[in-house]
């Protein structure tokens, strides 16, 4: 497809609300100056100057579901190996369960992403080192029978000595029962648990082995992205990987940066656990001139506004709807897409508006609202006592921008709902 | 054709647009679409057959196929043509049977939906999209577009109205278990729509329906909220005769789970209720309630008095019905105190007056009653005979879980003439019933009465092995007068095998309960139990230390 596309057939197919821009993609537009000039390059020099220390950079990214995290991250991803970085990309919403993942799923899934990643690249490893974590795996962490039958199943034999690719065979199929939620999930967590100083220090071990190796390649240092981990639904869940379990995380012997909720970012005892702030990708600011013309533009690569709309305004009353969140802009769009004629009408925006509206109304509940109203005089995130605020960020009802400071709103589809209008403007 | 597919799209405008959407997207896209009524989905997937080029492949979910959505989804589009689409149907019968696990899982499998590179079309109703959306944001992030298509609310009310009530009274015992799960949807996106509306007695009779067809499922503590719920409606609103209703209800539930103090309370209530409005019929079933709490605890003298009362009063108001019902439960009473003579006289003095006015519901139940008298004085050929005509009656008018109960006391006729495989048969068609309509109260009662046959065969292993099972239902439930029939046939198969610490371990455990509750017949067993170890009676239980039977 040639961006902009020029018809409506093809503009539908420009704007999926369901999957990030590939580094590199013709459609991507830099955001940084809408987003309080935030980019990922000032991450990418974040680790860098921190690689040149001896320290380990552990950072966490968050922002709004749909703010375009996925594809900014993708983005880091090509600026580090631009500058010989050799980085693991490591999505855990497809190798865990994220309901229900604890501090030892990542440990493996991390393990497991470097041995894939070395083996791919064929770099062997030093075999006393694989045997070592072999050794540990099979001894320790699985029991005797499972061991039998795990490798018979993916075909290695027990008794021989293992190479990477093996090891790498096995920890993905231990992996498998812990996403699967077998009987064996436990059991594995509460091993490793048991042994987990150990299995750490075996993991920086090969962590060690893997950078030398990648530095005798030419690259300056392993950089790890966990990406997925913003989706963790449940407070407890995420409290105890991050909170309880952030000394684990850190001790990790490499940089790793890990996506987190946007919840999460407001809790004020992170800092005591992960010392670098915070990186936060605010929604765009579409309340000012600058904001709308950036998003416009972000359309504008995609297809020739001037030739679909039938007039400017449409495009901009979408804008208005789309609180910042490029995700709901690309929706509205697909939504206005769907009609018979070659171009978006006045109709097709009403009726776009309408639906994401209505979609909204879902999801707001009558005990939202006195908080709802709330942020909306003080234009802040306020944290109440029953941690409302935290369904109300995770699910878009409220969206942080940043102006020079911290700054919220309620998305601009709330004020559309008429029945909490009324109630948001009703006097005390 | 043409004509009626043109309606269909000038009557939902979205129509055009949902299929403009799929002519439109290339490879993956979500899409979503909320329909209530079965019958509009299937017209409004004709149109659609009808009008897109692209072949569609359609997966209806079901509860047995226990393989993850995706993966069944990638099965079928294993064979499919490359711009297939996908359109997924009935994940609202797996959410009513795993509850919110299966919405959740919607979230973190939603990369799997992706990899098909097809466009996936989720048909559901209204209130499970909203739970979607609140439960799997990330999953409901990735939609296209969602398309509304409706019935209006009136239409949707008096059309349930009227089905409701032209069915009568046992609506419920007549509906299959899928028909239940269905008005069960229905209900929730009704009372979804209500939700920013006033209460209503509308809304206060739509929640007590949605609390029977819980009720009837076994899911108890759900048809607790509804009830609740209903009550508090009708308390607002000053609704009193539909606040007695509920507290009958309620009473029910709370009977079930062997708490009747509890269940007494509510009985107390609502009779209180229909006292100060002179709701007479509502008093006379009220008190017909009042009397089966005290039968069950074995007070009959004061059961007898209630029920006397009771047919009082649908004398005075000339309620032939109630007076039916009424001289059936007075029945029960002679009959539980042995009094087979007394106990038939009021058992045909109902039969009459039932087969007068045409009560099909009362005359199975009563036939019934009378069966187990013959049955009791070892007059087997004449029960039998009763109960064959009480099984045409209730098979005629549709009452499922009366007929389960039937082919229940059918079975026990066999089983005490040593049929045994006749017995079982019969056993077998009865948990088929009772599985099919989700009547976990029945399946427990069967499947204990099928360990029996068993037990009778001296095969002790499968036996125990029914007994588990019963056991288990009635715990998850919370059916404790079933819970103890059960736990006391466990006790014996204990003894069969020798094992006499723990056999009279589970017996005073049974007594406990039994004791605590109240249970009459279970107290009874125990006496006759004790006697037969040799032992004075019942008192011998309390003479037991459960200390010294801990395993």
């Amino acid at each position: 497809m040639i961006y902009p596309v020029d018809n409506l057939d093809d503009a539908y197919n420009a704007c999926h609300p369901d999957k990030p821009l590939e580094s590199g993609d013709p459609r991507y537009l830099d955001l940084k100056d809408v987003r309080n000039q935030k980019s990922v390059n000032t991450l990418a020099k974040r680790i860098i100057r921190t690689s040149q220390t001896e320290d380990f950079c552990k950072q966490l990214v968050t922002g709004h579901t749909g703010c375009g995290k996925s594809t900014e991250l993708k983005r880091l991803q090509k600026h580090l190996e631009n500058s010989s970085y050799f980085v693991i990309f490591l999505d855990v919403e497809s190798t865990l369960d994220l309901h229900q993942i604890t501090y030892q799923d990542v440990l493996l899934n991390i393990a497991q992403g470097v041995i894939e990643a070395l083996a791919k690249q064929a770099i062997d490893l030093d075999k006393g080192l694989l045997n070592d974590l072999n050794l540990l795996l099979a001894e320790k962490i699985v029991s005797k029978e499972y061991v039998k039958e795990a490798k018979a199943s993916i075909g290695i034999d027990a008794q021989a000595g293992i190479d990477i690719l093996g090891i790498g065979k096995f920890i993905t199929k231990i992996m498998g029962e812990v996403r699967s939620g077998s009987s064996h999930r436990e059991q594995i967590r509460e091993r490793i648990k048991g042994v987990q100083q150990e299995f750490i220090a075996k993991l920086n071990d090969l962590l060690i082995a893997a950078r030398s190796k990648l530095k005798i390649k030419g690259h300056a240092d392993l950089v790890i992205i966990v990406d997925g981990l913003e989706k963790i639904r449940e407070s407890a869940t995420y409290n105890d990987l991050f909170i309880e379990h952030a000394e684990q995380l850190n001790e990790i012997g490499a940089h790793v940066l890990y996506t987190i909720p946007i919840a999460l970012a407001f809790n004020a005892n992170l800092g005591d656990f992960f010392p670098n702030d915070v990186f936060f990708m605010p929604m765009v600011k579409y309340q000012t001139a600058e904001g709308k013309q950036y998003l416009a533009d972000l359309i504008n690569k995609r297809m020739q506004t001037a030739l679909l709309f039938t007039s400017p305004a449409l495009l901009e009353r979408l804008i208005a709807m789309s609180g910042g969140s490029i995700r709901d802009l690309l929706r509205l769009i697909r939504i206005a897409s769907e009609t018979e004629e070659n171009q978006i009408k006045d109709v097709d925006i009403d009726r776009a508006i309408s639906h994401l509206v209505k979609e909204f109304d879902r999801l707001v509940k009558e005990e939202d609202v006195a908080l709802l109203k709330e942020i909306a005089i003080a234009q802040r995130v306020i944290k109440d006592k029953e941690k409302r605020y935290e369904r109300l960020l995770g699910l878009r009802l409220v969206n942080e921008y940043e102006n020079g400071k911290a700054w919220a709103d309620l998305h601009p589809a709330l004020r559309k709902i008429s029945w909490l209008q009324a109630k948001l403007t009703a006097p005390e | 054709m043409a004509d009626a597919l043109g309606d269909l799209f000038s009557q939902h405008p979205e129509l055009k647009h949902l299929r403009r959407a799929l002519q439109l997207c290339k490879g993956f896209g979500l899409y979503f679409v909320s329909c209530n009524t079965v019958p509009l989905r299937h017209e409004l997937v004709a149109a659609l057959k009808a009008n897109l080029a692209t072949p569609i492949v359609e997966l209806p979910l079901n509860p047995e196929n226990d393989i993850f959505i995706d993966a069944q989804m990638m099965a079928l589009l294993a064979d499919a043509s490359a711009d297939a689409i996908v359109f997924i149907y009935d994940l609202e019968k797996l959410y009513h049977l795993k509850d919110r696990h299966v919405i959740q899982e919607l979230n973190w499998r939603r990369e799997f939906y992706g990899r098909g590179n097809h466009p996936v079309v989720f048909w559901l109703p209204d209130f499970l999209l909203t739970e979607i959306f609140n439960e799997a944001p990330d999953f409901a992030d990735w939609r296209s577009g969602l398309y509304e298509f409706v019935l209006s609310q009136p239409e949707q009310l008096s059309l349930m109205h009227s089905t409701w009530e032209s069915a009568g009274e046992n609506f419920v015992g007549q509906l299959s278990l899928s028909e239940k799960q269905r008005w069960i949807v229905n209900l929730e996106n009704l009372l979804a729509e209500l939700a920013g509306q006033e209460a209503s007695k509308t809304k206060g009779d739509l929640l007590g329906r949605l609390g029977m067809l819980y009720d009837s499922l076994g899911k108890y503590d759900q048809a607790l909220t509804s009830y609740r719920q209903s009550l508090q409606i009708q308390q607002d609103i000053g609704d009193k005769q539909g606040e007695g209703t509920t507290l009958n209800n309620i009473s029910h539930i709370h009977n079930v789970k062997g708490d009747y103090g509890t269940a007494l309370r509510y009985l107390e209530q609502s009779l209180k209720i229909q006292q100060d409005i002179g709701d007479k019929q509502g008093e006379g079933t009220t008190l017909n309630n009042i009397s089966q709490i005290y039968r069950a605890k074995g007070d009959y003298g004061t059961a007898l008095r209630y029920l006397e009362q009771s047919l009082q009063i649908c004398q005075d108001i000339g309620d032939k019905q109630g007076e039916g019902a009424t001289f059936n439960n007075i029945s029960q009473i002679y009959d539980a105190q042995g009094d087979y003579g007394t106990a038939l006289r009021y058992l045909e003095q109902s039969l009459q007056i039932q087969q007068d006015i045409s009560d099909k519901q009362g005359e199975g139940v009563t036939l019934g009653n009378i069966s187990s008298i013959y049955h009791a004085q070892g007059d087997y050929s004449t029960a039998l005979r009763y109960l064959e005509q009480s099984l045409q009656i209730r098979q005629n008018i549709g009452d499922k879980q009366g007929e389960g109960t039937t082919l229940n006391n059918i079975s026990s006729i066999y089983h005490a003439q040593g049929d045994y495989s006749t017995a079982l048969r019969y056993l077998e068609r009865s948990l088929q019933i009772e599985q099919d309509i989700g009547d976990k109260q029945g399946e427990g009662t069967t499947l204990n009465n099928i360990s029996q046959i068993y037990r009778a065969k001296g095969d002790y292993g499968i036996a125990w092995c029914y007994l588990e099972k019963s056991l288990q239902i009635q715990q998850n439930i919370g059916d404790v007068a079933g819970e103890c029939a059960t736990l006391f046939n466990i006790g014996h198969i204990h003894w069969q095998n020798g094992e006499q610490q723990q056999a009279l371990s589970t017996w005073l455990k049974v007594y406990r309960i039994a004791k605590h509750i109240g249970l009459a017949e279970g107290l009874q067993n125990l006496d006759e139990l004790a006697k037969y170890l040799g032992h004075e009676g019942l008192a011998w239980w309390e003479t037991l230390n459960p200390a010294d039977f801990s395993q």
